[in-house]
């Protein structure tokens, strides 16, 4: 029979001490057969340990990685990732009290400086030492990974980490020439991904279809890559010209959706970064022709700040305020699609042109 | 609310809005609801957290030619009784400058907020989960 799980009585109120007593009893234990990984990742250097190569691949497979000095002192991030089975004396939370509120969760966790998410769905529980710059992940088994992870593994701990800075994530495509380009932004279905990946079979550069890390600097939005991989379903591959039987693609995945990273194709090159001079809101036109017309700044909010606000945990008056930032400073436009996708890339090309002028 | 001479200020720090070119979003993280809020509307929000009191606007609209002051007065206290904006114990020292008494006056449709998104499955609580303690972790009670 197995010893019985240590447990802690947790309540909303004291759910800082949880995370800090996990920690504690992490830093107790001989971790010298875990595997570790030192990454950079848009600017931030990781520390990446676990019991278990999984995660750490994961991260390898699906993040943009920098070449880095090691020597250079900087900042190191640590982020412990494992599951139960890997640590089966890990403390186990019991909670004592009736109701769970994230927002209540995150505020109890701020005043101690920290972020996280106990997440009741996809049974996972994540913290963020703003302080110590450590994160600690704990899965419930190594099936139990959320299937959205491998998309962009550690997404709320990069959201975290901008925290008190002048970046932030954003839900967007990006398209650019010559360093400078633009964000396609909008929800399943509108055209995002489809013009992005046009644009790219077109020798277009970009720095991500999903998300994006975006720097404000003085007048400035720069985006940098994050993610290495963008997301198509089989009928938007077909229609420009691409098969998902090509062994470029994964998937299908949960969303029916196949997983390549786009330098594969051959034809348009990850930017180290792209200076953003416009927003695109994308939208099917069945027109004969591509065109602009002017959108409002709330019109590109409502198409930017809803699904990072669904998608990354936390920080929500601070994920308002960023891409409210971002809205505020660059001009918005509706991209009234045709049907052709060379004329829709070219249409993007001259526009790229026209706002570089 | 038609005589009150107080500065109305949001609700409380879960309220966040953000102004583009005259034109408002506003969260509130308690209900989750995520608003539009454009034309008239934002032009008596704007107004209203620039520290001008109802009493003052909803003059403006007693001889309007479009608008009456239950519409503005109406719309007002939807905005208190749904949680946005609250009555501070802070007499109202701005007035209306010409130009907001301009814009008023060419206001032409009632004041409406667009519900942009509802958040409110991420934010709001449920029940706790209990825990297995055989397999250390935390599961939903039974309903």
């Amino acid at each position: 029979m197995n010893s019985p799980v240590k447990s802690f009585r947790l309540t909303i109120d004291n759910v800082a001490c949880y995370a800090m007593k996990l920690w504690s009893d992490l830093d107790a234990l001989d971790t010298a057969e875990w595997s570790t990984e030192t990454i950079q990742v848009a600017g931030r250097r990781l520390e990446l340990r676990s019991p278990s190569r999984y995660y750490l691949d994961l991260c390898l497979d699906n993040l943009v990685q920098e070449a880095f000095d090691q020597s250079e002192p900087v900042e190191v991030t640590e982020v412990i990732v494992l599951d139960r089975q890997d640590v089966p004396s890990l403390l186990s939370a019991r909670w004592d009290t009736d109701n769970f509120s994230i927002k209540a969760f995150m505020e109890s966790l701020a005043d101690e400086n920290l972020s996280g998410v106990y997440d009741r769905d996809a049974d996972f529980w994540q913290f963020y030492d703003h302080e110590a710059k450590r994160g600690l992940y704990i899965l419930r088994s190594p099936a139990s990974v959320p299937p959205w992870e491998p998309a962009f593994p550690l997404r709320n701990f990069f959201h975290w980490s901008c925290q008190g800075t002048s970046q932030g994530l954003l839900h967007a495509g990006t398209v650019g020439v010559d360093g400078e380009g633009v964000l396609i932004v909008g929800p399943g279905g509108s055209g995002k991904s489809g013009t992005t990946l046009a644009a790219i079979l077109s020798d277009m550069d970009s720095v991500g279809d999903d998300y994006v890390l975006a720097s404000l600097q003085d007048d400035l939005v720069i985006a940098q890559p994050i993610i290495s991989k963008m997301k198509q379903d089989s009928a938007g591959l077909k229609r420009v010209g691409l098969n998902s039987a090509d062994e470029v693609f994964e998937g299908p995945n949960w969303q029916q959706k196949y997983c390549f990273d786009f330098t594969a194709l051959g034809r348009g090159k990850r930017a180290d970064y792209l200076k953003i001079n416009a927003i695109l809101l994308p939208r099917i036109s069945l027109a004969d022709k591509t065109t602009f017309t002017r959108a409002s700044g709330l019109q590109a909010m409502g198409k930017l700040s809803p699904s990072s606000l669904h998608q990354l945990t936390g920080d929500w008056k601070r994920t308002v305020q960023f891409s409210a930032s971002i809205c505020r400073r660059l001009p918005a436009f509706h991209m009234n699609l045709g049907t052709d996708a060379k004329e829709i890339s070219d249409s993007l090309r001259q526009f790229l042109k026209g706002q570089m002028q | 609310m038609r005589q009150s001479a107080f500065v109305f200020v949001s609700a409380n720090d879960d309220i966040v809005f953000e102004e583009f070119d005259g034109d408002f979003v506003i969260l509130d993280l308690q209900s989750g609801e995520y608003h539009a809020v454009e034309g008239s509307a934002a032009i008596l929000w704007k107004l209203l957290m620039d520290g001008i009191c109802p009493k003052a606007i909803l003059d403006e609209f007693e001889a309007h030619p479009k608008l009456t002051v239950n519409q503005i007065e109406e719309y007002i206290t939807n905005l208190v009784e749904n949680g946005l904006i609250k009555e501070s114990d802070q007499l109202a020292v701005a007035g209306l400058s010409e130009d907001d008494k301009a814009s008023l006056l060419a206001l032409t449709a009632a004041p409406k907020t667009d519900l942009f998104s509802d958040l409110s499955d991420l934010i709001l609580a449920d029940p706790i989960h209990d825990v297995d303690e055989e397999a250390g972790w935390p599961v939903r009670k039974p309903q």
